[in-house]
């Protein structure tokens, strides 16, 4: 009699957790734009250096206080999970796009490395970042400064998935389950390297 | 024995704040990179008492200001709305939390020590004020939203029915 719960509760969160869509593909790869990001140790992002490796882009601003360091700290679980399952070469490379210039340029450099050594963060000239968000298909909004000059930034909270053709492959969505979007990010590379020997 | 008793009640101390009939818990401040000019709070607030509660804003030591926030995903968007208080009905337990309820801080005047604790006051509409030590931790000792499922969903008991599964 008491076992009868139990299954019924394992069920019923094995079934949350299957319900949970971590990322989407796109139906069609899409090229990246040709675009240039900085930092303020003039450190260059030409949108060349996403060829030869898989890479995740994350926007966000500086002044975010909740959901971008919660981000950034998901995908370091996700990229440890990763690193367990695929070989090194494969696992993504983590880019943290600031879409506020004004406010963040002088201290871009080491704020996504806080979260894992290899992840990089840059901002760029508002066209070039603007280029990355429409290619992408993200957004983010600037909203009015409060009597201290203090402003929200929205921003979409999926981070786009970059195949190592340089073209946009899927969009990986919150919670970022570590475990959940490794296996969707090692099963997006399995379907990439069987279309590359079709 | 005398040092034993001391240490226990400190750590009680550190651990919860009480006021009256409202208890906060586990409150911490996540590390953030020295460049990130807003921190975030998080924290179990309980209204152990008989009558509703309202939280209507927050002082955080070491920051220039500290507002009450909600963390708004709508269509694929994350934005942040502010919030006027929070309202605490009699038994209720509120848990702010990483993509959730969090207390934004603005401005730190010092860069965050790991395990250092930073006093937050917490002021409710009658007057009440109640000062809680945050503790700032690191990223590995924080939870971001996948390890402590079970935990958050006792916790969030007013929120629908999945936790009743993990029982």
């Amino acid at each position: 009699m008491k076992l009868a719960p139990l299954m019924a509760a394992l069920i019923f969160t094995t079934s949350i957790a299957t319900a949970q869509v971590q990322g989407i593909e796109l139906d069609e790869p899409v090229p990246m734009p040709a675009f240039l990001l900085t930092d303020e140790n003039g450190e260059e992002f030409f949108s060349e250096d996403l060829e030869g490796q898989w890479t995740l882009i994350m926007f966000g601003f500086l002044t975010c206080p909740d959901v971008c360091p919660f981000t950034l700290g998901n995908l370091e679980a996700v990229i440890a999970e990763s690193s367990m399952r695929v070989l090194p070469k494969n696992v993504p490379k983590v880019i943290f796009v600031s879409v506020d210039p004004d406010r963040d340029a002088d201290y871009i450099s080491n704020y996504a490395q806080f979260f894992h050594p290899d992840f990089r963060s840059y901002t760029g000239m508002r066209d070039q970042i603007d280029l990355m968000i429409e290619a992408t298909d993200s957004f983010y909004r600037l909203m009015p400064p409060d009597q201290d000059g203090h402003y929200d930034v929205q921003h979409s909270s999926s981070v786009a998935v970059v195949a190592p053709d340089g073209t946009l492959r899927a969009k990986l969505q919150p919670p970022f389950d570590p475990g959940l979007t490794s296996e969707f990010l090692t099963q997006l590379q399995i379907q990439y390297r069987k279309g590359l020997t079709q | 024995m005398k040092s034993l008793a001391l240490s226990t009640l400190a750590f009680c101390l550190s651990t919860a704040a009480y006021a009256g009939e409202l208890r906060v818990s586990d409150a911490y401040i996540p590390m953030a990179p020295p460049e990130a000019m807003a921190h975030a709070a998080y924290m179990t607030i309980s209204n152990e008492g008989t009558t509703a509660r309202k939280l209507t804003s927050v002082t955080a030591e070491n920051y220039h200001m500290a507002h009450l926030h909600m963390t708004v995903e709508k269509d694929g968007i994350s934005s942040m709305a502010s919030l006027s208080h929070i309202s605490l009905l009699p038994g209720q337990e509120i848990v702010l939390m990483p993509g959730k309820m969090h207390v934004m801080l603005m401005k730190p005047k010092m860069a965050l020590k790991e395990k250092s604790k930073i006093y937050l006051t917490l002021n409710f509409a009658n007057g009440e004020a109640l000062t809680v030590e945050a503790i700032v931790k690191s990223g590995n000792d924080v939870d971001h939203g996948h390890h402590g499922h079970d935990k958050h969903h006792e916790h969030d008991a007013h929120h629908g029915h999945d936790d009743h599964a993990d029982h």
